[in-house]
């Protein structure tokens, strides 16, 4: 029997009830793609069977988008269809993205049936009122019914995905969102600092003076403040913007910050295979048809040098608070990491801003939120 | 050759009236170019100055005429740079000619340099023919200008109505030329007399010299003898530019050309010197002559060291064509190895600046541009500074002295005293204001050369709405009450920050300058203390606070290309600054003072 080497498994639903205010993701209102979606999950299944065929997948995430606001029978289809298509290891963490309203409890028991083991929902805030500016469609209160759906469909791994650092939002709204997060005994937090990012509706409202963005001085007193809180709580800050009890770290995401391999399927989606990165098409008519005309690579792929290789890999591992291991670091590329960023390292520690620890490089604490000046001196 | 035939002028204007644009004209109409070949403003060569609308270097054409009344006739016509800063060339250029033509926007009127000029061609003793251009315009108005003309004492019925943009008046100005310049005299029989007005450098040909023979004549195989230079040159070509190089067997009297003679750089030729032939010189060379000294210096520095050679070596390329800049290296505790650079004023140094940028592409840092002080020392030493970084230790100092210019604004009466109140925060004196038509006044101020190179011009314009303009020259050094302002930067000197200013607005220098670079340096990992000190005493204080926030909250699978180009993208911001001490400083910061009203 051939050895087949392993990969995550990323799939792509590029399907939302409606656009949010800070989003600028491949995805688009479902309404007006109802037609496509059937042809979509065909061409997605398709895809999984073209790329994933020689790996053996150690973890499967099914992001977007929102995959929940599929039917349910194009749900099952998919989370159950992949099964089919590649060899997916036993037990491993197989993660689907939801937002509250798009939950039921049918969609629920597809997905423990068809093998889901980790849900994570999007939340953002507690804040109805910073909801609404976020372009949410949902109330707290919605969320707390689904959040407590799941639980009742006994998913044992469920994710809270927050922002903070909204235009409006105060030191004392995040502590409220920090206390009733908890209060609801998550296995995992992600908690993002709000990118404005450029073309997208909030950043419109900043930018024509609607609302005002907070200074950089309290958002990085509210990142520390975060920090502090969930340490308390008990949850191990393993990544800039993320969170989880012990033995809960989202697998999948591991694997993009260690720069490991993972296959992407769908519209837009990206995947890494050794030193080569693909991005597909991120128009979804065009996908399928692609897809269903030459069954092959549609896709945009474009080679890595080993240079970019190594700083990849050098800023993504620090982006998790266990570090780059500088023995696993030598053994991928052959190289010493202090050898090869002698002036920069000393640079950093100069600054503050990098440490070494038990064999690994790792971000100070001053140095998580200022990340990008670590970054900057290895690209 | 027949020198009734031959009529040498030259186009005089204030800056943006159209001269470059009625060259062209000119050109096309005598056939010496057609349209079709024809790039816009022919004369400007570079493309720099065609951006810019401005000429900086003189060049001169032949053109062949036919007359109305059929005769043949060949035209010199030395275009000349339309700038304060060019002021020497300028004049140069008048005395290679018998006539000028005097260009006027219609819609502007006479202007500051109009009248400069003016005066500089009645001086050369130039028959002056008055052009009124961009009759065209929307707001012209031909009649005012006609009157104005005839205040400053020219004869209005000879003035030429024209658009030179729509080839209006064209043949009326040929004709004019052909009228009432009169032909060059001289004698061709005695040693040769003539004077250079320009040069240009030529990859093939080395230095191309430009001038104008008021004796004799010139040949391949004469030993050219530039009198003020003392050195001497065996002439290989003569020729003429037809605008195209033409090689010709001899130039006689009155005639206008080239020669190159195996020159390597133009800084071997001096625009105003005479040419004489080694075997048989005449006694005195032509007077006027004046070696042009740079009046404005600053520092320039390569972002990556390793391109200082990189940066000599474009300076040794602008120099070969441009003997009014110069520079030589320099050191300097913040920037590392760099050149002090010396311009005949702030144009000239920003078109330097940005034609090495630009053209040889080097990322570079300039400093905030001074004059040049001479400062007595206790020991009754005299030394010239033209970097503050280097003035001796106020111990030492007796007097510092600066130099001083003649400023000359013409203004519509209703702006005088928006103007005077400004010469007079610049430090200047007043010396007189005069009428020079019903509805332009005339003022002169004695004025510290130092308030002029800054931001003089463009706060003329605004308090004048634009109308009001100038034109300046040296008259002499100074003593001053001057002090050096130094900057620290996280408690460190950073020496190219220093300035030399009057002790009156150090206080005020000081505390805008510390204020400005706390908006122009950004926030480091920690914090920085910009203060403004006079010898060791702290003047003002500002502190960047430390950066708190640089981060990517989200970073997955298909974000990893994005996020790695972000990543190089701040890293290329970061390149361009200059790093002292811990901090990195942008570049504009260390022209901060120059943003300071």
């Amino acid at each position: 029997m051939q050895i087949r080497s392993s990969a995550g498994l990323y799939l792509h639903i590029p399907f939302c009830l409606s656009k949010c205010s800070y989003c600028d993701f491949n995805s688009y209102p479902v309404l007006g793609y109802q037609g496509l979606i059937s042809s979509y999950t065909d061409a997605l299944l398709e895809e999984v069977k073209l790329k994933a065929g020689q790996f053996s997948i150690k973890t499967v995430f099914a992001g977007g988008g929102t995959p929940t606001v599929l039917p349910e029978e194009e749900l099952k289809k998919v989370l159950t269809g992949i099964f089919n298509e590649a060899e997916i290891n036993a037990g491993a963490e197989f993660t689907v993205e939801a937002n509250p309203c798009t939950i039921s409890v049918e969609k629920l028991k597809i997905m423990k049936n068809a093998g889901v083991n980790r849900l994570s929902i999007g939340l953002q805030t507690t804040d109805d009122r910073t909801l609404k500016l976020l372009g949410r469609l949902h109330t707290y209160r919605d969320f707390v019914t689904n959040y407590k759906k799941a639980r009742e469909a006994s998913f044992k791994n469920i994710n809270i995905d927050l922002i903070f650092g909204v235009p409006g939002q105060t030191i004392k709204g995040l502590k409220t969102d920090l206390e009733k997060i908890v209060a609801l005994n998550p296995e995992h937090i992600s908690i993002y600092n709000l990118i404005l990012e450029p073309g997208t509706q909030l950043e419109k409202y900043v930018a024509a003076g609607s609302c005002k963005a907070l200074s950089d001085d309290v958002q990085a007193d509210m990142y520390y403040i975060i920090k502090d809180y969930l340490e308390a709580e008990g949850y191990t800050h393993y990544e800039i913007s993320n969170f989880a009890r012990k033995g809960k770290e989202c697998l999948h995401n591991i694997i993009y910050w260690k720069n490991e391999d993972f296959i992407g399927v769908g519209a837009g989606a990206s995947g890494k295979i050794g030193r080569k990165r693909t991005e597909n098409i991120e128009d979804i008519s065009k996908y399928i048809v692609l897809l269903k005309e030459y069954k092959n690579d549609i896709l945009h792929e474009q080679k890595i040098s080993l240079a970019e290789e190594i700083a990849e890999t050098v800023f993504l591992g620090l982006r998790m608070l266990e570090g780059l291991n500088l023995a696993g670091f030598k053994e991928r590329f052959g190289k010493d990491f202090f050898i090869l960023f002698k002036k920069e390292y000393s640079k950093l520690l100069d600054l503050k801003l990098l440490k070494e620890e038990e064999g690994s490089v790792k971000l100070t604490r001053t140095g998580l939120f200022l990340s990008n000046e670590v970054f900057v001196e290895f690209v | 050759m027949d020198n009734n035939k031959l009529r040498n002028f030259c186009i005089i204007a204030h800056i943006d009236h159209g001269k470059s644009t009625l060259a062209d004209r000119l050109l096309e109409f005598t056939g010496a170019i057609s349209t079709r070949d024809m790039k816009e403003q022919f004369l400007d060569k570079m493309e720099l100055e065609r951006e810019r609308g401005i000429t900086i270097k003189a060049k001169a054409v032949r053109l062949n005429y036919h007359s109305k009344d059929r005769q043949d006739y060949i035209f010199n016509l030395i275009d000349t740079p339309g700038h304060v800063d060019f002021t020497y060339e300028v004049s140069k250029s008048l005395f290679a000619c018998e006539g000028a033509l005097l260009i006027i926007d219609a819609s502007q009127g006479v202007e500051a340099q109009t009248i400069a000029n003016f005066h500089l061609a009645k001086d050369a003793g130039l028959r002056i023919i008055p052009v009124i251009n961009k009759i065209d315009l929307q707001g012209a108005e031909p009649e005012k200008v006609l009157l104005q003309l005839e205040e400053l004492g020219l004869n209005s019925d000879e003035a030429i109505l024209a658009s030179a943009k729509e080839g209006v008046g064209t043949e009326q100005i040929l004709e004019a030329i052909v009228k009432y310049v009169p032909p060059p005299v001289g004698d061709t029989d005695n040693p040769l007399k003539a004077l250079i007005f320009d040069s240009l450098y030529d990859v093939y040909k080395g230095v191309v010299v430009f001038f104008r023979i008021f004796d004799g004549s010139i040949k391949a195989g004469v030993k050219a003898l530039m009198m003020r230079a003392n050195s001497t040159f065996e002439v290989t070509e003569v020729g003429v530019f037809t605008p195209t190089m033409k090689q010709i067997d001899s130039l006689t009297t009155g005639e206008v050309g080239y020669f190159i003679a195996n020159i390597k750089n133009v800084s071997d030729i001096k625009v105003g010197d005479t040419i004489t032939d080694a075997s048989n010189p005449i006694k005195n060379p032509l007077p006027g002559y004046k070696e042009i000294k740079p009046m404005v210096f600053c520092g320039f520095y390569p972002i990556n060291p390793n391109e200082y050679n990189l940066l000599k070596d474009a300076l040794e390329k602008l120099k070969l064509n441009d003997s009014s800049l110069a520079f030589e290296p320099e050191s300097s505790r913040a920037l590392g190895f760099g050149f002090r650079c010396g311009f005949l004023g702030l144009l000239h140094m920003e078109i330097i600046q940005e034609r090495l940028e630009r053209e040889y592409n080097i990322n570079m840092i300039a400093t905030s541009p001074n004059v040049r002080y001479k400062v007595i020392t206790n020991a009754g030493k005299e030394v010239e500074i033209d970097n503050p970084a280097n003035l001796p230790e106020a111990g030492e100092v007796k007097e510092i002295m600066e130099p001083y210019i003649l400023m000359s604004i013409i203004t519509p009466p209703e702006y005088m005293s928006n103007i005077m109140d400004l010469c007079k925060a610049k430090r200047g004196e007043y010396v007189e204001n005069q009428f020079v038509t019903t509805s332009r006044v005339q003022i002169h101020y004695e004025m510290p050369m130092s308030e002029v190179v800054f931001d003089f011009f463009d706060t003329l314009k605004s308090v004048s709405k634009g109308y009001a303009s100038m034109d300046y020259e040296y008259i002499d050094f100074r003593d001053a009450d001057l002090v050096k302002l130094d900057i620290m930067v996280a408690t460190e000197v950073v020496d190219a920050l220093s300035i030399i200013v009057h002790r009156d607005k150090a206080y005020y220098k000081g505390k805008e300058l510390a204020l400005r670079l706390k908006e122009i340096i950004p926030r480091q990992m920690f914090e920085v203390a910009i203060q403004a000190a006079i010898g060791s005493k702290i003047i003002a204080r500002e502190s960047i606070p430390a950066m708190r926030k640089n981060v990517i909250a989200k970073c997955y699978g298909g974000d990893i290309t994005r996020k790695r180009k972000l990543l190089e993208k701040q890293k290329e911001g970061k390149k361009r600054m200059k790093q002292i001490g811990r901090v990195e400083i942008p570049q504009e910061a260390f022209l901060a003072v120059l943003k300071i009203q």
